[in-house]
């Protein structure tokens, strides 16, 4: 049995390695063009993955047409290709990048790397105005996802906001778990 | 020569990944039920982990080895991973429960109670110190050899995926 033959149907194995092929073919693009380079790359990368994304989808539905193969089982490959390419870019290279790009730990070790160190109180200074600035962007998301709506200053939670809210407690109450 | 390896239907592979990720979810809501908050980052990847080496031992003891149901139940693993890690630690998510218990009107100063700017550098600070990153000397922070080889890792990949703009 080979190592590759995840299905034993070609037309199923076909639908997987195209998922993979084409997500190859999104890295190398992402690479070339710098996707990762500058402030909006979570932006940028998504909006060329979703573009990679329907090309995909395109071209399985063109090779289903084409070769006249439609089944349960051809469904069920092509809902694991889809599985397959979002999550390879939204599970592993996007958390890849978080972490190298906006992980305040290692901003905060990499500000000490020099050998004479740094006053510990001089970093503290440094980063504190980085966390008003992520209070003050997530008080603009909250607005944006329309979670609360601002009148002259004064944050109000709106219907959503209470729902997923509510949403969110219940699911931390049947693990058991808090907010840390 | 026996094969290790064996093709499952496509159905058949969704069907087996969703029934070990189930599993691994009931016996994870247990022990998080048991154990509560504390260290729970680590008991949900070691869970995770005895998972996969669970799934891993069983498909190679019935030769039934098949690399996308690995990466299925992996992956949904890290994806319940994340959220789990989200809802707990989103700052907009604290904000709104923050503002949810204060009958849900605050001013934009109010905020800075609880996500002041002290707080959240201090504790982050205080969990880099304790895990060997940097150590503190006559109030001066060093870098140690485990926070040096973290940033060379880190740099490392930047150079691979491009990334030139961090924090």
């Amino acid at each position: 049995m080979n190592i590759l033959d995840f299905f034993g149907q070609p037309d199923c194995n076909f639908i997987i390695y195209a998922s993979a092929a084409v997500f190859l073919i999104f890295l190398l693009t992402a690479r070339i063009k710098n996707m990762a380079a500058g402030a909006s790359c979570h932006a940028r990368m998504n909006k060329a993955n979703f573009f990679f994304l329907l090309v995909y989808m395109a071209a399985v539905a063109a090779y289903c047409i084409f070769r006249r193969v439609f089944s349960i089982q051809i469904l069920a490959a092509f809902i694991g290709g889809i599985f397959l390419f979002v999550t390879l870019q939204q599970i592993y290279l996007m958390a890849l990048i978080g972490l190298v790009k906006k992980s305040v730990s290692v901003t905060v070790v990499e500000a000490a790397e020099m050998p004479e160190g740094i006053e510990e109180k001089e970093l503290k200074k440094k980063f504190s105005g980085n966390a008003d600035a992520v209070r003050l962007n997530r008080l603009e998301q909250m607005k944006f996802l329309g979670l609360a709506e601002e009148t002259q200053n004064i944050f109000k939670i709106t219907g959503r906001g209470k729902f997923f809210n509510a949403l969110g407690n219940i699911i931390l109450k049947i693990w058991g778990l808090e907010r840390l | 020569m026996n094969s290790y390896f064996s093709a499952v239907s496509p159905l058949c592979a969704i069907g087996i990944s969703v029934a070990w990720f189930s599993a691994g979810v009931f016996v994870h809501l247990i022990i998080c039920r048991i154990a509560g908050t504390p260290k729970y980052m680590a008991r949900g990847l070691a869970c995770g982990f005895l998972l996969m080496l669970c799934l891993a031992v069983r498909q190679i003891c019935t030769h039934t080895v098949n690399i996308v149901v690995l990466y299925y139940v992996l992956t949904l693993w890290l994806a319940y991973m994340m959220f789990f890690v989200n809802l707990m630690n989103s700052v907009t998510l604290k904000m709104l429960d923050f503002m949810a218990k204060r009958g849900g009107t605050l001013a934009a100063d109010d905020f800075s109670q609880i996500f002041g700017s002290d707080s959240a550098i201090v504790s982050r600070l205080e969990a880099i110190k304790r895990n060997n990153f940097l150590r503190l000397e006559n109030g001066r922070l060093y870098i140690t050899t485990k926070g040096r080889t973290l940033v060379s890792a880190v740099r490392i990949i930047r150079r691979i995926t491009g990334v030139t703009e961090a924090g």
